[in-house]
């Protein structure tokens, strides 16, 4: 039997689809000897199928060749594309960063002169007690580079420096060409040695280091230095350390508490000796879980020592000593 | 900048509305923050934000689509947009989409589609990428 439009009616493309969703090639063979306009559908086909075909090569193969982004309209895409540039330090993160940048670059007095390699300059340090809490000796470090750059500063005194222990650090990933980063807690009567480094997206400068003499703690100064709060982001875990002057192994405790007001039972702690059989740093040797997002109050050596951390966050990004 | 934009667009459309029934005019809004007009294949587009952009787009391809009785325009295109940001020294963003308009209310249309972007934008170095968007937007036809 001959088909005829009449057979399909107003609904003849409805059927045209439904057969080739169908795969029943042989009535759409004959639908297209029989009605001129399942031509269409057979465009129409190809066009989907053609679009189905770039969206597959998007998903499956492009995103191994690039990072792939994906955002609600245009506008979003383009902001994924920006929050990865300044991840990766090739965006500015804030107008007063790019107008820094700028500035850098174009000013001076040169008219557009190259600024030239990364390089550090007017590196200083000096002391401070930030807080006011008793017993704190805090350092101040500030220098200055030709191009907006990260601020990395490392430090170690004189104690661990000759036991090899690793240097601790602190790091601020902005981009800025004037650098200030924060200290607290040096060890007492010794050298703190200090190293500072900045980089950008492609260069990164030779540490500069310099050093500074801590006076001796005072009679009935609390001898406690060097605090330090270790967090694994992944496993949402916060591990708590410092150094003593006194050999109070025996004895050291913090406390810890989640509103600052009602504290925790006391966490013990044990002392690293050197070869002088002298406490050289005291710290917990268990993991606490910290979930993102939360704060904690930490009191150390009775009530002479009490901050807080949020967290996320490394101790040498983020400390805040409670306010006296 | 963006009260000026609006205006420039909005004499242009209605210049474009009173000289020509023939072609296919309209003006919407698109998602989020932004306005386009259309004249024919072409559309115009300003979107607002922290990055502002401002492009067009080619609607090459147009083909009505039945499905369950419904009429839809299947539709694929390409666009591009100049960036601007106080955060960048420039840049664009370019693609190619595909997708379907639905008339929502006699000439008001609903358009969503699909499309795949490169961008390269101008920082303290250039960052470029490539991904997936989709863009939503009303459209008011005049005339027809």
């Amino acid at each position: 039997m001959k088909l005829t439009e009449a057979h399909y009616g107003s609904r003849a493309p409805i059927v045209g689809l439904k057969l080739w969703w169908a795969s029943r090639r042989s009535e759409a063979r004959l639908r297209t000897r029989c009605y001129g306009e399942t031509m269409e559908v057979k465009e129409m086909k190809k066009l989907i199928l053609a679009s189905l075909t770039v969206m597959a090569i998007s998903l499956f193969f492009l995103p191994k060749v690039y990072s792939f982004q994906f955002g609600l309209g245009t506008k979003g895409f383009v902001k994924k594309v920006v929050e990865k540039g300044q991840s990766e330090g090739k965006i500015a993160k804030s107008e007063e960063e790019k107008k820094q940048n700028d500035e850098n670059n174009g000013g001076g007095g040169g008219g557009g002169e190259e600024p030239g390699p990364l390089q550090i300059s007017n590196v200083e340090i000096v002391s401070i007690q930030k807080w006011g809490v008793k017993g704190e000796r805090s350092a101040l470090v500030t220098w200055q580079t030709n191009k907006p750059a990260t601020s990395k500063v490392q430090w170690t005194d004189q104690i661990l420096k000759d036991l090899d222990a690793i240097w601790s650090w602190k790091e601020n990933q902005q981009l800025v060409t004037n650098h200030q980063v924060e200290v607290y807690w040096i060890r007492p009567g010794t050298t703190t040695y200090f190293r500072v480094t900045s980089k950008t997206a492609s260069e990164e400068t030779q540490p500069e280091e310099l050093s500074i003499d801590a006076p001796a703690i005072n009679p009935g100064e609390i001898g406690v230095f060097a605090i330090s709060v270790h967090y694994d982001s992944v496993d949402e875990s916060v591990e708590m350390g410092w150094a003593s002057v006194e050999d109070d192994s025996g004895e050291s405790y913090y406390f810890v508490s989640d509103d600052g007001v009602n504290w925790g039972g006391q966490m013990p702690a044990s002392c690293s000796y050197n070869s002088m059989a002298q406490c050289y740093t005291t710290g917990n040797s268990y993991s606490e879980s910290e979930p993102k997002g939360s704060r904690r109050y930490y009191k150390i050596s009775g009530q002479s020592i009490t901050f807080y951390v949020d967290f996320p966050t490394d101790f040498y990004g983020n400390l805040y000593p409670l306010k006296p | 900048m963006k009260k000026m934009t609006m205006v420039l667009m909005l004499i242009g459309l209605a210049v474009l509305a009173s000289r020509s029934e023939a072609i296919q005019i309209g003006i919407g809004y698109t998602f989020d923050t932004g306005l386009h007009f259309r004249v024919g294949k072409f559309e115009g587009q300003a979107i607002f934000g922290e990055a502002n952009l401002l492009g067009a787009r080619l609607y090459a391809l147009e083909k009505p689509l039945t499905i369950k009785n419904r009429v839809l325009n299947f539709y694929t295109g390409l666009e591009a947009n100049l960036v601007k940001s106080n955060l960048l020294d420039g840049g664009y963003v370019a693609g190619a989409f595909g997708g379907l308009d639905k008339a929502i209310y006699k000439k008001l249309h609903l358009n969503l589609d699909l499309g795949i972007y490169t961008a390269s934008l101008n920082g303290f170095e250039t960052v470029s990428d490539l991904g997936v968007a989709i863009n939503t937007k009303l459209t008011w036809y005049f005339g027809k």
